[in-house]
């Protein structure tokens, strides 16, 4: 069935607006900036409700936003900045852990910065929102092989970036 | 992880601290859901754009691709481009600041303290229309015919420099330059060059020689003639942004003549309580209570 109604795009609202967000926050960095661009996605979305199939909708939604993106600030510089919740380890109570530990983010924070979009966008989407590679795959209409190469290559930029000693 | 916390931090391998550090990951906060869905339900409903037929194709090659993604960006900039133009534009001097703005023709607008205007962006020139809540000062350009609408009265004018005063019940109007036109529901006047009406009952009628120029607020002096003291405190309060604690019904009876400046809280009270026989305190900071002299 091609088209859909307003019911059905508050669904696919509701299904979907954490997910694109979060992919558009891997590539901006900028969560503002994010959410601005989802807005925009989902407005998009509601003009062109009558030609939508809702079969297709996930990789549309994420082809959309990605446009979007590139049209609005492929130039500008990426800062990431996560969020890091450590209370859940067992070491978190020692001051040295903390220290060691923050001081390893921050080169982490500094490291997803310089790493190639594409392939940060891939990763975190793995490692943030838990999603398989298959899922991956399927969201961005890419084969499972490409998303595993690219998850391979950030785990090796990390790796490289990280085991320098300072 | 489990395997990986029973060593100090320091003495993990890379891949583990990497494996730590991004699964403590997560995207900050943002907007939540509901405030997002709502700002953009807000979009749907005022939009006005007709329907644009655009054709998606379901196919993967690259042109098809490409051609819907350049319909989408146009589409898009179509969208904002109206919404945005629909956009009424608010400026706001809030309590304890006066604001002055220039709008999209050239004219001129201080804002007193808590002051509003609102108006539509929209080829601005071509409708010269701005609804002002509070207090102010226009300095008009020439060209289309220019109108202040408040909830009382409106004033339309061609090119002339006029002051608005429109608060609780009061309005009055004072024109400074060129001719403007006042209309309320019952009454209209047309005031030329240093005349002034003000709204009383359902009439407007011609102020009297002024205490000071009617725009000496521009410059942050108040004045006032055989005030109420209620009046003169609601423009402390806002002047300042402090409040009043409320006053007895012996005070309220009491009339202020003179001015204070907005330089300074201590000697405005001063120059308020002074010639009434009054001392105030401050509670807190901001609460000012007043009181008869001893």
């Amino acid at each position: 069935m091609i088209g859909i109604n307003r019911a059905e795009f508050n669904k696919i609202f509701d299904d979907w607006y954490i997910h694109i967000r979060n992919f558009i926050y891997y590539k901006t960095g900028d969560i503002e900036k994010a959410e601005d661009i989802t807005q925009d996605t989902f407005l998009k979305l509601w003009e062109i409700r009558q030609q939508i199939d809702q079969k297709t909708i996930k990789s549309l939604l994420y082809t959309m936003a990605n446009n979007m993106y590139l049209n609005e600030v492929a130039h500008s510089k990426v800062v990431l900045k996560f969020e890091s919740d450590y209370s859940m380890n067992p070491y978190s109570s020692s001051p040295e852990y903390e220290m060691e530990v923050k001081e390893f983010d921050n080169r982490l924070q500094s490291a997803l910065n310089k790493m190639d979009e594409k392939n940060r966008t891939v990763y975190l989407m793995s490692r943030i929102d838990d999603l398989t590679y298959q899922e991956i795959a399927q969201r961005l209409g890419l084969t499972v092989k490409a998303i595993e190469k690219r998850i391979s290559k950030a785990k090796a930029f990390l790796k490289e970036e990280l085991s320098v000693d300072i | 992880m489990k395997e990986t916390i029973n060593k100090p931090f320091g003495e993990l391998d890379i891949e583990q601290k990497i494996q730590i550090c991004t699964s403590a990951l997560s995207v900050p906060q943002g907007i939540s859901k509901e405030e997002a869905f709502k700002r953009l339900s807000e979009k749907i409903d005022t939009e006005t754009v007709s329907q644009p037929s655009l054709r998606i194709s379901k196919g993967k090659h690259a042109i098809s691709r490409f051609f819907y993604s350049a319909a989408a960006i146009v589409v898009i900039l179509i969208a904002c481009g109206v919404i945005m133009s629909m956009l009424t534009k608010t400026v706001t001097a809030p309590r304890g600041s006066h604001i002055e703005y220039t709008l999209a023709d050239g004219s001129t607008v201080n804002l007193n303290s808590d002051s509003q205007i609102k108006f539509k962006k929209y080829r601005f020139n071509k409708n010269r229309t701005i609804k002002l809540e509070g207090e102010a000062y226009f300095y008009i350009t020439s060209g289309k015919t220019f109108t202040v609408n408040t909830y009382m009265g409106s004033i339309t004018v061609l090119g002339t420099a006029f002051n608005v005063y429109a608060r609780d019940n009061n309005f009055s109007v004072n024109c400074l330059r060129g001719k403007v036109r006042v209309d309320t529901k019952d009454s209209s006047a047309i005031l030329t060059k240093d005349q002034g009406v003000e709204l009383s009952g359902n009439v407007l009628k011609e102020i009297k020689e002024e205490n000071g120029s009617p725009i000496s607020w521009i410059e942050g002096e108040f004045f006032f003639e055989n005030a109420p003291l209620k009046k003169v405190i609601v423009e402390v309060e806002r002047q300042f942004n402090v409040t009043f604690a409320e006053i007895n019904n012996q005070l309220a009876n009491k009339n202020f003549t003179g001015s204070f400046s907005n330089q300074s809280l201590d000697i405005a009270l001063d120059i308020i309580c002074t010639p009434l026989g009054l001392e105030y305190e401050t509670n807190n900071g901001h609460n000012i209570v007043l009181k008869e002299r001893d």
